[in-house]
């Protein structure tokens, strides 16, 4: 049965979203006005989330809401406090923190991690590292199993996303999907995840044994948050879910295109043909741009027009050299990056670099002492 | 050229900036803290590195000189990410939610100044998708088309459903 949303619920533009386990309270976090707030599904208030003294709204950095939608943990970077519906706020829970909130179980235990560790701490105790793992890659981590095992995506660069489970007891991984991200498994024995085209899938999941049924998708175009790439989705014990759904879109992307832009906000286009353009870099001088067409490197020479292609493939990135006569093409595998030398002209390639990962590179002059 | 062309890369360890002669020779860390840095980009005389890191939770964006680090510079105040640099080295344009901003950078005096919001991404001629500054204070963009005029009035709908579940089961079976 699907409910009426009250219009100063302003879940269009909200990111963040989450639902008590009851299913009794909604928060999201909504900007331009940066703020947090909370909706009471079954009263239909609807009011900021009382942030502790001298804690701004724009100092949230994350936010948790407990079972029974009463008290949220606020992660400011630099402490986690618990605060209240009605206001009161505890001292911080943790403090130092900056990072990531995973989970707040039923019986207090909150679980956050950095990229190196998990730690589980309970209010006035010490946190206890509980997770040993290269969470470098690591998102949408949620424990299941009572905090026996852990749900998470690889977003590994190159990678469409894999869902994995990893057992505590045995430090084991199982790839559950691929690709899908953000799942979440409900209470129902339901895996239910997102794809990049906005449907949610989901599928039989017996946790215990990681056995998993073929995936149906049960959602389309649910929307997918902006900055990190979440399902603006989230679902109860009980089976109430919230979520934002989007007009489906063209596929765009496939019809993106080179221009350059004055001040005036007046493109000056670029003759290349529309594709899936990623990113591109331009020369100094103003001469070629290099640039990402479905996967594939290209130069093109501004004056005229006239393209050519490099002959790489992959997840690249472009710099050219001060001087405008070389440019740095990096390569990242997943495994590791290849940076390349070409002229704007064509030709093959001048030298390389191996390196063990590169995100982004630039080049200078300055001598290495 | 001096004793060889050197890139900044972000290391994969902790999204560090490092320093790799392209002539050969090791890496080295440039900047190696705590907290993340990334999208570095040299500025054209080679003096000056503009990044962005998390360090107060968030991305802001900063400038430091190069090789040698100096000082953080704030170039940002309060949100900013992937900044590039112009190729004449005196603006730095940057990610600022949904516009890109732009702030003015003086070497000499190592100061910043004229912070703003450059131009909003979704343009009459499509949404940008990636930018880097070009010659004569123009714009490279990548842009795709927004949608159209009835779509973008079709605002995205929130939906609450309760009894998911059941559904769920009659989809997927139980």
């Amino acid at each position: 049965m699907e409910l009426p949303v009250p219009s100063e619920v302003r879940l269009a533009r909200a990111e963040d979203l989450q639902i008590s386990g009851d299913g009794s309270v909604v928060a999201f976090w909504a900007p331009p006005s940066d703020t947090s707030f909370f909706w009471n599904l079954r009263t239909q208030e609807v009011a900021p989330i009382p942030l502790p003294s001298g804690v701004r709204d724009e100092d949230v950095w994350a936010m948790l809401i407990s079972g029974d939608g009463s008290q949220f943990l606020v992660n400011t970077g630099t402490a986690i406090w618990r605060t209240a519906a009605n206001g009161r706020t505890s001292a911080p829970i943790v403090t130092l923190p900056n990072r990531a909130l995973y989970h707040w179980a039923a019986d207090g235990t909150v679980y956050y991690g950095d990229n190196d560790a998990g730690y589980r701490v309970v209010e006035g105790g010490d946190p206890q590292r509980s997770l040993d793992k290269d969470w470098r890659e690591a998102s949408w981590i949620r424990p299941i199993r009572n905090g026996e095992a852990i749900l998470y995506t690889d977003m590994s660069p190159g990678e469409a996303g894999r869902i994995i489970l990893l057992d505590l007891s045995t430090d084991e991984d199982t790839v559950l999907v691929e690709p899908g991200f953000d799942a979440h498994y409900l209470e129902s024995g339901h895996l239910i995840y997102g794809g990049r085209d906005g449907q949610v899938r989901a599928a039989l999941f017996d946790p215990e044994s990681s056995e998993i049924g073929e995936p149906v998708v049960v959602l389309d175009s649910v929307k997918i948050e902006p900055l990190f790439g979440s399902m603006v989705l989230t679902a109860d014990s009980y089976g109430t879910v919230v979520y934002v759904k989007e007009a489906p879109r063209e596929k765009s992307s496939l019809n993106r295109r080179l221009a350059i832009m004055d001040r005036s906000g007046g493109p000056e286009l670029v003759r290349t043909e529309e594709g899936d353009i990623g990113n591109a870099s331009i020369s100094r001088d103003g001469g070629h741009i290099a640039f990402s067409r479905d996967g594939n490197a290209w130069v093109v020479e501004v004056l005229t027009g006239r393209t050519h292609e490099l002959g790489i493939q992959g997840q690249l990135s472009y710099v050219w050299s001060p001087n405008s006569e070389e440019l740095a093409v990096g390569d990242n595998t997943g495994e590791g990056t290849t940076i390349t030398f070409w002229r704007p002209d064509g030709g093959a390639a001048l030298a390389g670099l191996e390196l063990p990962f590169v995100s982004r590179h630039t080049v200078g002059d300055s001598p290495v002492n | 050229m001096g004793g060889g062309r050197d890139q900044t890369r972000d290391s994969r360890n902790d999204s560090d900036l490092w320093r790799v002669p392209t002539d050969g020779g090791a890496p080295t860390p440039f900047l190696e803290a705590v907290w993340s840095e990334g999208q570095g980009d040299i500025s054209p005389d080679g003096r000056w590195v503009v990044f962005h890191d998390d360090e107060l939770g968030h991305n802001e964006v900063f400038i430091r000189s190069y090789p040698t680090p100096g000082p953080k510079i704030a170039v940002s105040n309060g949100l900013g990410g992937g900044p590039e640099g112009s190729p004449d080295g005196t603006e730095i344009t940057y990610g600022l939610g949904d516009s890109i901003g732009a702030a003015s950078w003086e070497p000499e005096t190592q100061t910043v100044s004229d912070r703003r919001p450059l131009t909003h991404k979704t343009t009459e001629s499509g949404r940008i998708t990636w930018h880097e500054p070009a010659t004569g204070g123009r714009l490279l963009v990548v842009l795709e088309p927004v949608p159209d005029e009835e779509e973008a009035t079709d605002p995205p709908e929130a939906r609450v459903i309760t009894n998911w579940f059941e559904e769920l089961k009659r989809l997927v079976g139980n």
